[in-house]
C-alpha cells in the first residue's frame, strides 16, 4: 500500500512541473530608466523656431519622443523626435534634441536646434506606470530579428505566399520580394526603401514608436489587450497601406516577443491582406 | 539439490498452464508490410504478441504539377520527381490474442500499434525549380485566419504529405491459428480487423517556423478553384472522416523452445 502512495506522490509532483515549463509568465529585468519614465504634455506648444514642442515622452527603456506642431499652418509638416536620453544633476538630456529641466510644472526646454536658449513653458507631468507583467515586458526598445511576411488576396486569388526574411524589417530585401510578387512602380520602390526598421519602441503611456533607417520616426498608440494587440498610427506614406489600423498578438517566448499583426492594403484597385509575424530581442 | 528440485516443480507447473513456457518468432507479411513478431502464450486461452513492421518499397517517379507561379516566377514543375511509400517510419505492435477454447484456433485480438502513423508519404523534389535561398523560406498559403494553412520545402528542397492517423492505434480483430503448438516448429497464422483510427488527416508541412515542420492539414474546404468549384466533390473530407483502417495479416511464426 505505502508503495502506492509513494507512487501517487510521484505522480502528483510530476504535474505542476509540467505545467510551468513553458509558461509565459516570465518577468524580464526592469528596464535602464523605468523609474524615470514620464509624459511631458505642454499646456501651450513650446515654441522652438518654427515649430512648437507639444509632448516629451521619456520612457522606460532610455528613449525620448517628442512631438511637435508647427507654429504657423504654413510652416508645413513638424517633426517628431526620438533618441537616447540620460539624466544627470537634475536635467534631461535627450541625445541630439537638446536638455531639459523641470521644475514643478514649469519644464525649461533647451533646444540644441534653437541656439541653445532656453524657453520654459508649463507642462502637466504623468509619471509612467505599468500595471502588469505584458506591459512591463513590452514597454522597452526591441530589434527586429525574423520575419515572416505574408500577401494574399489581390492578385494571388485564392491562395496567398509568405516569406520567411533574417534580418529584420530591411526594405532593400523586402521591396524586391514585393515587386516580384505583385510588380510595383520605381517611385514606390524608392518610398519603401526608406523603411527599413531600426528599432519598435513601446511604452507604459500607450505610445508605439517606430524608428526607421532613413525615415522619421513613426508615433502611434497601442493598446494590449491580454495576448491581443492594437495599434495603429500615420501611415499615409507608405505605398499601399490603406489604413494604419494594425491588429494582432503578443507573445514572449523567454527573452523573445514574438507579434503577429495584420493590415489590409491596396494596389492597382485589388484587396490585399498582409500579415508580419516578427520576433524581437530587448535593444539594452 | 533441493534448488533443483523446486525449479523442476515450477517447470513442471508452468508447462502445465502454458504460462510464458513458449517462444516463437515469425515474420509477417500484411496491409501494414513486412514485419516482425515475436510470440509469447501466457495460457491456452491468452497470447501475447509484440511485433514491428515497415514498408519495404518506395515508388519513384514523376508528376506533372504544371506551371507554378512562386516568388515572382513561373516555375516549370511538369517533371517534378516524387518519392512515395506507406507506412514511414514503421509501426510497433502490442496485440493479445484470446481463444474462446482451450485448442481453439480461432480467436479475437485487441491491441494497439505505435508509430509515426504515417499510413501513405510522399515527397516532391523541388530542389531544381526553386532558388536555395526560397528552401524553408518560401511558403504558398491557402485560406485566412484560423482555417490558414502554409506549405513549403524543408532545407533540400522537398516537400512532404502525409496521409496520417495518431501516434497510438488500438486495433480489433479475429485471427485463426496459434503462433505457438507444442508439437509444431512452424505455424501458419491469419490476422483480419480494423485499426480504430478515428480519422484520417490529409497533411502536408510547412518549415518557415520550426525545422521539424508544422503540419498543414488539408480540407476539402482549401480545395476549391478560383471559380470557386470543389476540386475533390469532398472526398478529401469523406475519405478522412472514415473511422478505421482495414488490416489483413499473415504470419509464419517458428517457435524457438
Amino acid at each position: 500500500m505505502k508503495k502506492y502512495i509513494a507512487w501517487a506522490l510521484a505522480a502528483l509532483l510530476i504535474v505542476p512541473v509540467s505545467c510551468n515549463k513553458g509558461g509565459g509568465d516570465t518577468h524580464l529585468d526592469e528596464p535602464a530608466t523605468k523609474d524615470l519614465a514620464q509624459v511631458i504634455k505642454f499646456s501651450k506648444p513650446a515654441a522652438i523656431g518654427a515649430y512648437g514642442v507639444q509632448t516629451i515622452e521619456l520612457t522606460e527603456a532610455g528613449r525620448y519622443i517628442v512631438t511637435c506642431a508647427p507654429v504657423a499652418k504654413a510652416d508645413g509638416d513638424a517633426p517628431t523626435f526620438f533618441g537616447t536620453f540620460t539624466y544627470s544633476n537634475g536635467a534631461f538630456n535627450l541625445s541630439g534634441f537638446g536638455r531639459i529641466t523641470i521644475n514643478g510644472n514649469q519644464v525649461t526646454i533647451t533646444a540644441e536646434s534653437a541656439g541653445d536658449s532656453p524657453v520654459t513653458a508649463n507642462a502637466t507631468i504623468t509619471p509612467t506606470t505599468t500595471s502588469d507583467t505584458p506591459h512591463d515586458n513590452l514597454c522597452r526598445n526591441w530589434k527586429i530579428g525574423k520575419i515572416i511576411l505574408g500577401l494574399s488576396g489581390g492578385s494571388f486569388g485564392k491562395a496567398g505566399i509568405e516569406k520567411v526574411f533574417n534580418n529584420g524589417i530591411d526594405m532593400n530585401e523586402i521591396t524586391k520580394w514585393i515587386d516580384d510578387n505583385i510588380s510595383i512602380s520605381d517611385q514606390d520602390k524608392q518610398t519603401l526603401l526608406k523603411y527599413s526598421v531600426r528599432e519598435v519602441s513601446l511604452t507604459g503611456a500607450g505610445t508605439l514608436a517606430v524608428n526607421f533607417s532613413q525615415a522619421d520616426p513613426f508615433v502611434g498608440t497601442y493598446a494590449l489587450n491580454g495576448t491581443r494587440i492594437a495599434f495603429s498610427f500615420d501611415a499615409s506614406d507608405i505605398p499601399f497601406i490603406t489604413s494604419g489600423q494594425f491588429s494582432g498578438t503578443v507573445t514572449f517566448d523567454g527573452t523573445t516577443c514574438n507579434v503577429v499583426a495584420s493590415a489590409s492594403m491596396v494596389h492597382n484597385e485589388k484587396n490585399y491582406n498582409a500579415t508580419l509575424e516578427m520576433a524581437m530581442t530587448e535593444i539594452k | 539439490m533441493a534448488v533443483a528440485v523446486s525449479l523442476m516443480g515450477i517447470t513442471a507447473r508452468a508447462q502445465d498452464s502454458q504460462i510464458a513456457n513458449h517462444l516463437a518468432v515469425g515474420v509477417t507479411l500484411g496491409m501494414d508490410g513486412l514485419g516482425l513478431e515475436a510470440a509469447l502464450p501466457m495460457t491456452p486461452y491468452v497470447q501475447f504478441r509484440a511485433g514491428y513492421s515497415l514498408f519495404p518499397y518506395t515508388y519513384s517517379g514523376t508528376v506533372n504539377l504544371g506551371q507554378v507561379e512562386m516568388g515572382g516566377t513561373t516555375r516549370d514543375m511538369s517533371q517534378t520527381p516524387i518519392k512515395a511509400t506507406l507506412w514511414k517510419g514503421g509501426e510497433g505492435k502490442l496485440l493479445a490474442d484470446i481463444f474462446p477454447g482451450k485448442k481453439t484456433s480461432f480467436h479475437f485480438t485487441v491491441g494497439a500499434y505505435l508509430g509515426a502513423g504515417k499510413i501513405f508519404h510522399a515527397s516532391a523534389d523541388l530542389s531544381k525549380v526553386l532558388n536555395p535561398e526560397d528552401y524553408a523560406t518560401l511558403a504558398i498559403t491557402y485560406g485566412e485566419g484560423a482555417d490558414k494553412i502554409s506549405i513549403s520545402t524543408d532545407k533540400q528542397g522537398f516537400v512532404h504529405a502525409d496521409i496520417k492517423t495518431g501516434v497510438f492505434t488500438p486495433y480489433v480483430g479475429i485471427g485463426f491459428g496459434r503462433a505457438v503448438k507444442p508439437d509444431s516448429r512452424v505455424r501458419v497464422t491469419f490476422d483480419m480487423g480494423v485499426l480504430i483510427t478515428g480519422g484520417f488527416k490529409v497533411q502536408s508541412y510547412s518549415y518557415l517556423r520550426n525545422d521539424k515542420g508544422d503540419p498543414a492539414v488539408l480540407t476539402s474546404k482549401q480545395l476549391v478553384n478560383e471559380e470557386g468549384r470543389q476540386l475533390d466533390n469532398g472526398w478529401v473530407d469523406k475519405i478522412c472522416a472514415f473511422p478505421v483502417l482495414p488490416m489483413m495479416k499473415l504470419n509464419v511464426f517458428v517457435r524457438l523452445f
